[in-house]
């Protein structure tokens, strides 16, 4: 469906609320009242909210006009499940992140304002990453997430570790940015045109080499690994998770990383690989040119978990662990990238979309321990689970979903992504996988064990509490409820997942515009 | 060699062409290798010059103005001037320590391999074109196919602005 610009400006509601609320909070900043605590939190938290509406609503309309894809923008971006999907995830969790900056002490007294602006900005970097098909829009949405994601890590300008956490992470970013778009330009030269389906055409033709097409998608693979946190591109995560605020880290190890993998998925789908029947997304996928590229991703999948499970062993800080944590489970995600089939597809829609729960609410017990005047080592959270039952419960609930234990989320994304490989002939990858997660149930349980059997107290009256305040408790409630129920009834998330894949065949039966 | 990568001699344009890529490849090479950070910036601006002609050599005439613009008299500028009233800038022989040469080199010389290999290998989608402004070109793009990157880089431009006024403001008195 080709509409005009005007018609095209109604699919692009989420964004142009983005982008008013951006208007409107830094109107607000400037020149609101002076006494005007937490009031641009909440313009920025409401304007959020309602883009997470209008994306619930635009899914509706494209789910009752039965796999509708909107192309915008003479086909350089679309509107479909698949992309309304990750805007879903992002979005969730942009609002989420507002939300526990709101009671931060440290974002509120630094400048909120700008707190705000930025996390705005990248919200829409991460909209429009969802929905490019063309390689101009995604250099611009993957900076637009970056460059304030970078001011975003220092944020804390005092703060060694975070202007350090800053540096490094524009340092690797500006060289990963550069490698991609070394990569980009070839296939630019290559195609002539700069939609993803010309790409697609020009590699089918055969005009490069298999040797050359692999550097120039290497290339690209360097920036979208370093935005996923895959090895050999995750040495910055650590740091700069350590070193950000922890909001910001909480946002760079979800939605950012959400963003990543929805460019990764559209571009190689558009570019490499072709539904066998062009109706059937869902269905079985065909390499175009050299399949090679599978084992190459199913490589770096095993090599980023194993880094990062090894790695979070010797980790006393409790961020730190995470981070690698989060490395372990990018490589986890790129397991069902490999599998050339929609359920491959649909098993990571599924784990991103249970998987940025557990972690937000991980990173939020670390938020709320912090606010209350713990610290963020390992050694801090001892006897937590006395201190603060119900934080520790959920602290506890995260870490076991996270290694993948039921009836937790974790559990059934990582059934549906060990099935998918299964099916697909890929049995050894999934054992390495399952042999990684059962390495990662010690350095989770750690924690837990740190929790709950160190520094129990004595006699009751030993307990010195820790008060979270009614707000982190809330948000933490609102972390758990999905962590919990869809390990329970996690049927209509899958049906989700399985409809947005199914509905976004990336190559559309359309012959490609002439460029000459 | 000189034949494989498409450069014709006898051709006057291939001796100028030779000339810019020598300026552009030869001054990034001082811009690395330099141990003064004064120098290096200096040698950068040899690098957009000869980038901007060859913008200009392939008929991107508005390409290499606004390279000549903005890199040349803005961000050089800027970098200049951040190198010049950064205190005792003689003093800080460590900001261009070359660390690990071996390895480096070697990093960078697979890199190049790989590169030229693509370069002479891939058979190029090759536009014949007659010099002609391209202005026109341009501008339809911004406002028809590349409408929606064009209004995203200026949110871009907005929070990269803002994000620089916060880093570089003075820290808020603490209440």
């Amino acid at each position: 469906m080709q509409l005009g610009v005007v018609e095209n400006l109604s699919f692009l509601t989420p964004e142009i609320l983005l982008t008013v609320t951006l208007g409107a909070v830094i109107a607000l900043d400037i020149g609101g009242p002076k006494d005007r605590k937490g009031l641009v939190a909440r313009l920025a938290a409401t304007g959020l909210g309602a883009t997470l509406l209008m994306v619930i609503l635009t899914y509706f309309e494209l789910e009752t006009k039965q796999r509708a894809r909107v192309f915008l923008f003479a086909d350089s971006f679309v509107v479909d499940p698949f992309s309304m999907f990750f805007k879903l995830v992002a979005g969730v969790c942009s609002f989420m992140i507002a939300l526990f900056a709101a009671k931060v002490r440290r974002i509120e007294s630094q400048g909120e304002g700008e707190f705000y602006t930025l996390l705005l900005v990248t919200t829409l970097g991460i909209f429009l990453m969802a929905g490019v098909t063309d390689l101009v829009g995604m250099v611009v949405a993957i900076e637009t997430l970056s460059i304030p994601s970078y001011i975003l890590a220092g944020f804390y300008k005092r703060d060694r570790g975070s202007s350090e956490a800053s540096l490094k992470y524009v340092l690797y970013g500006a060289t990963a940015s550069g490698s991609m778009l070394f990569g980009l330009a070839f296939l630019y030269g290559l195609s002539g045109t700069t939609s993803f389906q010309g790409i697609s055409a020009a590699i089918a033709s055969g005009r490069a080499d298999v040797l050359s097409i692999s550097l120039m998608l290497g290339l690209v693979l360097i920036g979208l690994g370093f935005k996923i946190s895959a090895a050999p591109f995750h040495m910055w995560t650590p740091d700069v998770y350590e070193g950000s605020p922890t909001a910001v880290t909480a946002y760079l190890s979800t939605a950012s990383k959400a963003g990543g993998f929805a460019i990764l998925i559209r571009l190689f789908y558009s570019i490499l690989a072709r539904p066998e029947v062009a109706s059937r997304p869902e269905g079985q996928w065909i390499p175009i040119g050299d399949p090679g590229w599978t084992t190459l991703v199913a490589v770096i999948a095993v090599v980023t978990m194993t880094i990062g499970n090894l790695a979070a062993y010797k980790q006393t800080n409790v961020k730190r662990l995470l981070a690698y944590s989060s490395i372990a489970h990018a490589g986890y995600i790129l397991l069902g990238f490999v599998v050339m089939h929609g359920s491959g597809l649909m098993a990571m829609l599924f784990y991103i979309a249970t998987y940025v729960f557990m972690n937000l609410g991980a990173f939020l017990c670390v938020i709320a321990v912090s606010e209350a005047g713990g610290g963020e080592e390992i050694s801090d959270f001892r006897g937590l689970g006395w201190r603060a039952p119900f934080l520790g419960f959920c602290m506890a609930a995260f870490l076991f979903s996270l290694t993948g234990l039921p009836p937790l989320a974790g559990f059934v994304g990582k059934v549906y992504l060990f099935a998918a490989l299964v099916e697909h002939g890929w049995v050894w990858l999934s054992v390495v996988a399952a042999l990684n997660s059962a390495v990662s149930l010690y350095y989770y349980v750690r924690v837990v064990k740190t929790m709950y059997l160190e520094g129990i107290p004595r006699r009751a009256g030993d307990v010195v509490p820790l008060r979270i305040g009614s707000h982190f408790g809330i948000m933490l409630f609102v972390c758990l409820v999905p962590t919990i129920l869809f390990g329970i009834y996690w049927q209509p998330l899958a049906r989700l997942a399985t409809w947005s894949v199914g509905a976004s065949a990336p190559v559309e039966a359309r012959p490609v515009a002439a460029h000459k | 060699m000189i034949a494989a990568l498409g450069i014709r001699l006898g051709d006057p344009a291939a001796y100028v062409f030779l000339a810019f890529a020598a300026m552009t490849c030869g001054s990034a090479l001082i811009v690395a290798a330099s141990r003064n950070i004064v120098y290096s910036a200096y040698a950068l601006l040899l690098t957009f010059f000869g980038v901007a002609g060859l913008y200009a050599f392939l008929d991107a005439d508005f390409i290499a103005a606004a390279q000549l613009l903005v890199y040349v008299g803005g961000i050089l500028v800027l970098i200049l001037f951040g190198v010049m009233l950064t205190h005792k800038i003689r003093d800080i022989n460590l900001s261009n320590e070359t660390t690990n040469p071996i390895i480096g080199a070697a990093i960078a010389g697979f890199i190049f391999l790989a590169l030229a290999y693509v370069s002479i290998y891939t058979k190029w989608d090759v536009v014949e074109r007659t010099a002609s402004p391209t202005t026109g070109e341009i501008g339809k793009a911004f406002v028809g196919k590349y409408l929606l990157p064009f209004e995203a880089s200026s949110v871009l431009l907005l929070g990269a602005l803002i994000g620089a006024a916060y880093l570089a403001r003075r820290e808020k008195e603490k209440p």
